[in-house]
């Protein structure tokens, strides 16, 4: 009788999933979805709890399809321009661009009616800084913008989350003090002059400071000036009038500063044949290099934890993060967009399609979906108090037991949100991803490269031209950085041949305001 | 002419007509006919059809109107070409780059295969032969990591420099080591290939010339330069201008490989330049098909120039 019982009561549950499921999404749909996933390597996404409650709930399956950093604009920008989008797609989001694709009618127009239909989502748009830029006359939309902090966000104007990780042991060892949250440009390079001749790591090749390109300009050139890389170069000055930042002194005093400590040998020489992730396992495998530029957040310095144990170090006593400041203690950078690319939708899909992804997207930013992609299974990975905090089951992050967390994880929003509170996540790499924006924030003086709207969603033909020289500002950079000669010279020959793009731009905005 | 005497003339002494004769040609050799229909579908479908995407050089690429459909600018897209310095830049940087690679790459396999055809042993000819061939089977991908490793400030070169008491070389960050870099890994990756050419060719040349130059007592030496290199000159003439018509689109494999931010002063050729502004920001198809159009076209004027110097010094061309 028991039996016959619990058979039935199991059959009741069944049929009223199954009927409920049916209701809502009766149709089984696959839903093509592009994004960049780090560390693909070819994993199989399809088989793990995360995967499948996505799946059940929504009635579909995904249909993924990695990218890499590497290949991530110059893809979508093909699929875009060869009408061949997936149904959705992570795209790097610029409004030059956005503006171009809306004109040819190659993105997907959202309803007009979405921000009530998916209240979720709308209210996270809204917290991206874009809400009310993007839309046309008609007052549509045609992406959806993937926001960094919608629950979390730590301050209220964000810099850059870029910051130095380095040899705590070392630095300690060579200065005789505890390391700093951020030192000056001139202690920097007093720093690495005292770490090469003390060469704690007792090899012959020894650099204190090794960055890849990208990282080393981002990190050091643009901590030098707020003004130096795109869409922060031109730039509503006090005068009021439009200018170009990378022509600024300010710029030539970045590029001496990083050239002088090149020279010097403090700065691994060959850094412009460096790859992505070379630089930082010069310092937390091979032990050739004391210090690294890389993104501040909890998951890197987690991941840099993680090297320094599997080389036999203790990374409580051998890993810390600093930035670095004008010698005067002003932190320069760029203001953080609060969006980090934009879902963008095949032009053709049809409604039942982009109501169910835009279903999925609105469950993953609620703050169910996120414990499920971020925690895992409720009950089998952690338990939630009636306070909301969090209760570990076990000591294991969500990505190394769920692969298809790495595609989740950026699915609707960037992980950057959930990382702030993880309690996965070690404890102090959270607090560090807060801390160091705070403590940032709290040095900018008026050295915040803000984001200007005018000049963002500026369009014309100039405009367009001068995308293909921003795109190579770091590059130039580095070029002008390694280059023989008097750099001062080399800076002003190449200013002169950019400003026949750059002049007409400026020109442009100046009748702007000028109207 | 009358229209009967027209007729007349294109018909044959049997009475039948051009048409007729072709297709009973056709008929009768239809298997030729078909194994070379082949590759004229080839052509057709992936040489000419394609040409119809040039008239973008002349429009605003609109995807969704396609090809056809796309608005018409006139010569706009030309004139924002010649707006950005470095488009010029690069066009001098291709054009000195690949002359210099016909002054110092392209007589290599000519002497390899002059030099392998003196020798003797005949298993040490072709082992050679082999070793010098392979390189070409490595792509350019793994040809520069192998590069960067053996000529890094760490690698096997400065180390060897070091040892002998020299200081480190820059060898892959210096603007001036960049062009001799180039011309120096072409050699030795594409020389024993191109060699092969030559060889043919030499193997080809009559022996009866060689012994009546034995008979008339010509050493080795006056054997190589009056009856070899003389024999070559075709082949010689034909690979030149194959390799002049090329002189504006040559080498984007081995320089987008070998070159990096600091060399990139020196390494942006034409084809860097295209991918830059075609992949690196907003693709402009109608920016990018514009240039690779005047490429062409240079490329097509440089090819009837040599084809026509040639001509003038006595040579055969391409063209009758």
């Amino acid at each position: 009788m028991k039996k016959l019982l619990s058979l039935a009561l199991v059959m009741i549950m069944l049929l009223s999933f199954a009927v409920s499921a049916s209701a809502e999404y009766d149709k089984h749909l696959t839903i093509s979805w592009t994004e960049v996933i780090e560390q693909d390597e070819g994993n199989d996404y399809t088989q793990d709890a995360i995967y499948k409650t996505f799946a059940d709930k929504f009635n579909v399956d995904f249909d993924i399809r990695p990218l890499t950093w590497g290949n991530w604009t110059t893809n979508v920008n093909l699929y875009i321009n060869g009408l061949n989008l997936p149904d959705a797609t992570n795209w790097f989001f610029n409004y030059t661009d956005y503006a171009n694709y809306v004109e040819q009618e190659v993105l997907y127009k959202l309803p007009s009616d979405w921000q009530e239909r998916w209240p979720g989502a709308a209210e996270v748009y809204r917290k991206t800084g874009l809400a009310g830029v993007l839309e046309d006359e008609n007052g549509d939309i045609y992406c959806l913008p993937v926001p960094v902090y919608f629950n979390n966000k730590p301050v209220e104007k964000m810099p850059t989350h870029l910051q130095i990780y380095a040899r705590k042991d070392w630095i300690e060892q060579v200065t005789g003090e505890p390391v700093h949250t951020h030192y000056t440009f001139s202690e920097l390079a007093d720093l690495c002059r005292k770490l090469k001749a003390a060469n704690p790591a007792g090899v012959e090749n020894f650099y204190p400071f090794t960055s890849y390109t990208n990282m080393l300009i981002q990190g050091l050139v643009y901590s030098g000036y707020e003004h130096v890389s795109s869409n922060y170069d031109i730039y509503l000055g006090s005068d009021g009038q439009y200018h170009w930042g990378p022509g600024d002194e300010q710029t030539y005093n970045a590029l001496k500063f990083v050239q002088d400590m090149w020279k010097e040998g403090l700065i691994a020489p060959e850094f412009y044949t460096l790859n992505q992730g070379e630089d930082e396992d010069l310092m937390t495998i091979a032990h050739s290099s004391a210090m690294f530029y890389a993104g501040g957040l909890a998951a890197n310095y987690i991941l840099f934890t993680n090297e320094q144990l599997s080389s036999g170090l203790n990374p409580d006593e051998s890993l810390c993060s600093f930035f670095v400041t004008d010698d005067e203690g002003v932190y320069h950078s760029a203001e953080a967009t609060n969006y980090f690319g934009a879902l963008i939708f095949n032009p053709d899909l049809d409604d039942e399609k982009f109501e169910r992804i835009m279903d999925i997207v609105e469950y993953a930013l609620s703050v169910e979906g996120q414990d499920l992609i971020f925690l895992g299974v409720e009950g089998t990975d952690f338990t939630k108090n009636e306070d909301g905090t969090y209760n570990m089951l076990h000591e294991y992050t969500t990505s190394d037991l769920y692969v298809s967390n790495r595609f989740f994880c950026t699915l609707a929003a960037r992980a950057d949100d959930f990382s702030i509170i993880n309690p996965s996540f070690l404890a102090k790499a959270t607090a560090k991803q807060k801390e160091q924006y705070v403590e940032k924030s709290s040095l900018i003086k008026d050295s915040l490269g803000e984001l200007d709207f005018n000049y963002i969603f500026h369009t014309s033909d100039a405009k367009t031209r001068l995308g293909s020289i921003q795109a190579a500002y770091v590059d130039d950079y580095a070029n002008l950085i390694t280059k023989e000669g008097d750099l001062r010279a080399n800076w002003e020959a190449w200013c002169a041949d950019k400003m026949g793009m750059v002049q007409p731009v400026l020109d442009e905005m100046n009748a702007l305001i000028a109207k | 002419m009358s229209t009967v005497v027209k007729k007349q003339k294109a018909r044959n002494p049997l009475g039948e007509s051009w048409g007729r004769r072709t297709l009973n040609a056709m008929r009768a050799h239809w298997q030729i006919y078909i194994i070379i229909l082949l590759p004229i579908v080839w052509y057709a479908i992936f040489a000419y059809m394609p040409m119809a995407g040039l008239q973008l050089a002349f429009k605003k690429y609109m995807p969704r109107r396609g090809i056809w459909g796309s608005p018409w600018v006139s010569f706009k897209n030309f004139q924002n070409v010649f707006i950005d310095p470095a488009f010029l830049r690069s066009v001098w940087r291709t054009l000195s780059i690949n002359i210099l690679r016909l002054v110092f790459v392209f007589p290599f396999p000519i002497i390899l295969a002059l030099l392998l055809n003196e020798m003797r042993a005949k298993r040490y000819k072709s082992v050679l032969q082999t070793v010098m061939t392979f390189p070409n089977f490595l792509s350019w991908v793994i040809v520069s990591s192998i590069l960067t490793n053996v000529l890094s400030a760490d690698g096997l070169a400065n180390s060897f420099i070091r040892m002998l008491g020299g200081s480190t070389v820059d060898f892959l960050g210096s603007e001036k080591l960049f062009q001799p870099m180039l011309y120096i890994t072409d050699i030795w990756k594409s020389s024993g290939w191109s060699m092969i050419v030559y060889l043919a060719a030499i193997s080809g040349i009559d022996q009866d010339q060689y012994e009546a130059s034995e008979i008339d007592g010509a050493n080795h030496w006056q054997k190589l330069l009056h009856i070899t290199i003389p024999n070559l000159m075709p082949t010689i003439i034909v690979m030149f201008i194959l390799a002049t018509g090329n002189l504006m689109s040559a080498g984007f494999d081995q320089i987008f490989n070998l070159s990096n931010s600091a060399t990139k002063n020196v390494a942006e050729i034409l084809d860097m330049y295209i991918y830059r502004i075609t992949f690196q920001s907003a693709p402009d198809y109608g920016l990018s098909t514009a240039i690779s159009l005047m490429r062409s076209v240079v490329n097509m004027a440089l090819l009837l120039l040599a084809d026509r110097g040639s001509k003038l010094m006595g040579g055969n061309g391409l063209f009758a």
